[in-house]
């Protein structure tokens, strides 16, 4: 009860400002378009805005970048099931039973259940989120130095191992992330490190930097080697096919229901992601339909299912950030940045000492959510179309967001060359197949990580087995181990699978 | 380019990073007394990056086919490097033009460095025009008068 009065109050603070308004409606509108258009995905969209929204109040700004975030998601869709073209990762799945929904002049029945999808997956994320954030935080409470020590050690490791194919690039990945975290004064002695006689670099490499050149700058670099998107021919719809119909509702409340299940586990674990929760809710709807031998060929329950998992993952994402303070995907880790930027640090303590801020921003989200029903089905034309923009024009534009925004963080040009030199590395990580979420989690997490190794250690005058003091962050650690071990023990038992079967 | 060649220059470059990292580390002190001291962090990530790179590096030369054939074109790599060194050339550009006239100039370049070869024109150099004087404009009014962030102006006072 306590619980929906907040909750009732943040919607109305939220609801009763205009300026908030207007931030969500700006937000979800960036959201949508990056989410049509291939090569910028949600983070890139998120680190983009983020030197503009941090100029704004905090709820105004968090508002405007969670609804690029949570905008994104709705509007990757729309060009994979018009074109076949998905405008980001997440999106994927839908490609395969939208597409051929849409060229079976079933294009406006497709785009309908994607907008619903979104909203019913949304929906389910959100109070997810609601509930779970108050459990968390209150359970987050009972953490101490060693026990938040070893839980960011754990999802470090779970965003290190999951998500990627190659452990070895994402550990170099992490350490590099981790090393950056070093770079400036020592947190507890003073001490300068890494800072080579510079002043600029005392502060340490701000993060906002760091985020605009990996995702930002780094994505239009990699987006430069991509052809124009093909001129295909865009399924018609007419906006009455997009009208929700209780028949297919009806067909896919399995789909829907299991897909916004799975995305919201999915998106709580860190690393995972919401591509990985599509992936999964589209398997599971498969496996639990009557009709599994439709899916590929043009299966509304292959639209609903990937589009609510992917919302769903998207609120999933952020319940460890704002009841533990440890961001679970790059793009909550420049949500995050965010929120540092703006003052406010999160974890349990933010629930208690900015109540209002979180119910408020809360409030945002289901408002947004609501408005992406509306401005998705209106917008459908201009984001199929926005697939076709020019190259030069969006990264022209961007370019000129960009510059002004990195200036505007500590008005300092200088700043710019650091961008530009964390591009150049975003775009030679991607390229060489380094997974960039470990360095971006290990730059924001690694000093909150070392203050906590070496708080407790100093609290136990260097003994290690203080680690090991509390029953909950043995758990952790036991958890973290098996996750690392896990991997190297599966490999070794295929490769003596693999050499009994040639001696054989 | 070859990726290949790339990727075992960077791990070499990682390598050199992680003996850097190592060995400032040491010097930084790993330990004051029965606590870490402030090279102790580093050095853990040091360790990190120089035994996982050592181990890349080695593994690149005995087994890693998986992107040998791959290459980056010599035009991605000239633009990425033109890009880089227009914006090098902004930061100090912007203090005698002005922030709106050295973005515009920016914008421009890029626009016209990243746009597709074959959807160039005199359409697009006109729409390339007037989206980066408009975006200029938004961004100046945006950051100087909205969010109230002294901006560097120029000769022309803008």
């Amino acid at each position: 009860m306590e619980t929906l009065t907040l909750l009732g109050s943040g919607i109305w603070a939220a609801a009763s400002d205009p300026m908030m308004l207007l931030a969500i409606l700006i937000g979800a509108l960036v959201g949508l378009l990056i989410g049509a258009l291939p090569g910028l995905g949600p983070t890139a969209g998120v680190a983009i805005m983020l030197p503009v929204a941090v100029g704004f109040e905090p709820v105004v700004a968090l508002a405007m970048l969670a609804g690029v975030y949570y905008g994104a998601m709705f509007g990757g869709a729309v060009t994979s099931i018009l074109l076949g073209i998905p405008g980001d990762a997440p999106s994927v799945m839908t490609v395969i039973d939208g597409y051929p929904m849409a060229k079976q002049g079933k294009a406006g029945q497709a785009l309908g259940m994607s907008v619903y999808a979104s909203f019913v997956g949304g929906l389910v994320g959100l109070v997810g989120l609601t509930l779970m954030a108050q459990i968390f935080s209150r359970y987050a409470l009972m953490f101490g130095p060693v026990e938040m020590t070893a839980l960011m050690i754990l999802s470090l490791s779970l965003v290190t191992v999951l998500g990627t194919n190659d452990r070895l690039k994402s550990f170099i990945s992490l350490g590099l992330g981790l090393w950056i975290g070093t770079i400036g004064l020592d947190q507890i002695m003073g001490g300068p490190r890494f800072t080579y006689g510079s002043s600029i670099l005392l502060e340490g490499i701000d993060f906002s930097l760091i985020a605009v050149g990996m995702f930002g700058l780094g994505q239009m670099f990699l987006a430069l080697e991509e052809g124009p998107a093909s001129r295909v021919d865009m399924a018609s719809y007419s906006y009455r096919s997009m009208m929700p119909r209780w028949i297919d509702f009806i067909k896919c409340r399995a789909a829907l229901f299991t897909g916004s299940i799975i995305g919201f586990v999915v998106g709580v674990l860190p690393g995972a992601g919401a591509t990985a929760a599509t992936m999964m809710a589209y398997a599971t709807a498969k496996k639990m339909s009557k009709e599994p031998e439709k899916f590929g060929t043009g299966a509304i329950e292959g639209v609903a299912a990937p589009e609510a998992a992917n919302n769903s993952a998207s609120y999933g994402n952020m319940v460890t950030l704002f009841t533990l303070g440890i961001p679970g995907s790059a793009t909550m880790a420049v949500m995050m940045a965010g929120l540092l930027m703006l003052g406010l640090q999160p974890g349990p303590r933010l629930f208690e000492q900015q109540s209002e801020f979180v119910w408020t921003l809360f409030g945002t989200f289901y408002i947004g959510n609501l408005l992406l029903v509306f401005i998705t089905i209106l917008l459908v034309p201009i984001l199929a179309a926005a697939v076709f923009v020019s190259r030069g024009l969006l990264f022209a534009m961007v370019i000129g967001v960009v510059v002004y925004g990195i200036y505007g963080i500590n008005l300092s040009l200088d700043d710019l060359l650091v961008m530009a030199a964390f591009g150049v590395l975003g775009y030679v990580t991607s390229k060489l197949n380094y997974p960039t979420v470990p360095l971006i989690l290990g730059v924001v997490i690694g000093p909150m990580l070392e203050l906590g190794v070496r708080r407790s250690l100093i609290t136990s005058r260097g003994d290690f087995s203080i680690f090991l003091g509390s029953s909950i962050s043995v758990f952790l650690l036991v958890c973290t181990v098996i996750i690392l071990v896990l991997p190297l023990f599966r490999r070794f038992r295929h490769s003596r699978a693999l050499s009994t079967e040639q001696s054989a | 380019m070859k990726i290949i060649t790339l990727d075992r220059i960077f791990a070499g470059l990682v390598i050199l990073l992680g003996i850097h990292v190592v060995t400032t580390s040491i010097g930084l002190g790993l330990y004051r007394g029965h606590v870490p001291g402030p090279g102790f962090f580093p050095m853990a990530s040091g360790v990190l990056i120089l035994v996982l790179a050592i181990a890349l590096l080695a593994r690149s030369f005995l087994r890693d086919k998986a992107i040998t054939s791959d290459v980056i074109a010599p035009a991605t790599i000239a633009v990425i490097g033109v890009l880089t060194v227009a914006l090098v050339v902004f930061v100090f550009a912007a203090p005698l033009l002005g922030l709106s006239i050295a973005t515009f100039i920016l914008m421009v370049i890029t626009g016209l460095l990243t746009q597709e070869p074959d959807r160039r024109g005199r359409a697009f150099y006109t729409r390339l025009i007037l989206a980066s004087a408009a975006t200029a404009a938004i961004c100046h009014v945006l950051f100087g008068q909205v969010i109230r962030i002294p901006l560097i102006y120029g000769p022309l006072g803008i």
